[in-house]
């Protein structure tokens, strides 16, 4: 990894732990109800410079935040340490798989998605094993999940593109 | 910045996954909120003492020994109602089916109590 790399990914990791600072203390009508803006963070560097940095990224964001808040290693660190590992993942996966199909918006949805699964079916096997909880509560989640994400999307698609076209001038 | 590229690039699967994933949520919101009323369970109360817990979705009929004679009472189709009463007015009876709520019977001293307890149970979760 060349110094200039890593530059990078500590510059995008701070202003992913930024965001999702400011996120914590935007007051929220549900506790467990996120924004996820973070997320942008590592999307955009997904795009840009590929699946290993934008995880780098992710798990830097997650593992300082959490020291920050003061939940490192608690059951809120587990839940979502592993969401954002798995959700990053499928979005790079789909990033690189089908490039053509989908744009951030819909990579973004499906990330979202699949973060909401994650902590759910975790949160049922380790922490509550009340299956009709689980049940009340994940469609509400995925719908509130699904917008969040298109938000997400949406403001990943305009910083996108507008770097892109601002990345094409300097090379012009 | 230039807002206006906010839906640049979008592809048809995009709008497609959000609209399935919306009304996929939108639907297990509605066929959960049938799974919710479903649990409630029949409380039977004579002269104070609470003497039979039911599920309300089995179908059952049980007889209850009052301070004057036995109540027959009737669980049906997620619907409770008492059939009979040695009562004199027969307001209970009269009452009819009810799936949520409670019939008193005061002559006989039973109360039939339709509801969930269970919700104390849990008082939080944050995660």
């Amino acid at each position: 990894m060349a110094s200039q790399d890593r530059y990078r990914i500590v510059l995008l990791s701070t202003y992913a732990i930024g965001l999702h600072s400011i996120e914590n203390l935007l007051p929220s009508p549900l506790p467990w109800l996120r924004l996820g803006i973070a997320n942008i963070i590592s999307l955009i560097t997904l795009l840009l410079y590929g699946f290993k940095p934008a995880i780098t990224v992710t798990l830097i964001r997650i593992i300082v935040s959490s020291i920050i808040s003061g939940t490192f290693l608690g059951p809120a660190f587990i839940l979502s340490f592993s969401a954002g590992l798995l959700s990053t993942s499928v979005m790079g996966i789909l990033a690189q798989l089908l490039p053509n199909l989908l744009s951030p918006i819909g990579i973004s949805i499906i990330g979202a998605f699949c973060h909401n699964i994650t902590q759910l079916l975790l949160a049922y096997f380790i922490f509550i094993h009340n299956i009709e909880v689980i049940l009340i509560l994940s469609p509400i989640i995925i719908l509130l999940g699904t917008i969040t994400g298109a938000l997400n999307g949406l403001i990943t698609n305009i910083i996108f593109n507008n770097l892109k076209k601002s990345l094409k001038r300097v090379k012009m | 910045m230039n807002f206006k590229s906010i839906f640049e690039n979008s592809k048809p699967l995009d709008y497609f996954i959000f609209i399935f994933l919306i009304i996929f949520s939108l639907f297990g919101i509605l066929i959960t909120r049938q799974i919710k009323t479903d649990n409630s369970n029949v409380y039977i109360e004579v002269d104070g003492k609470l003497i039979y817990i039911l599920p309300i979705n089995k179908d059952k009929k049980i007889l209850v020994k009052g301070a004057l004679g036995l109540t027959e009472i009737e669980i049906k189709n997620k619907m409770v109602r008492i059939v009979d009463s040695p009562c004199k007015n027969k307001n209970c009876v009269k009452q009819g089916w009810i799936n949520k709520g409670t019939i008193i019977c005061l002559p006989n001293r039973v109360i039939v109590r339709v509801g969930n307890d269970n919700k104390h149970k849990i008082d939080g979760f944050t995660g």
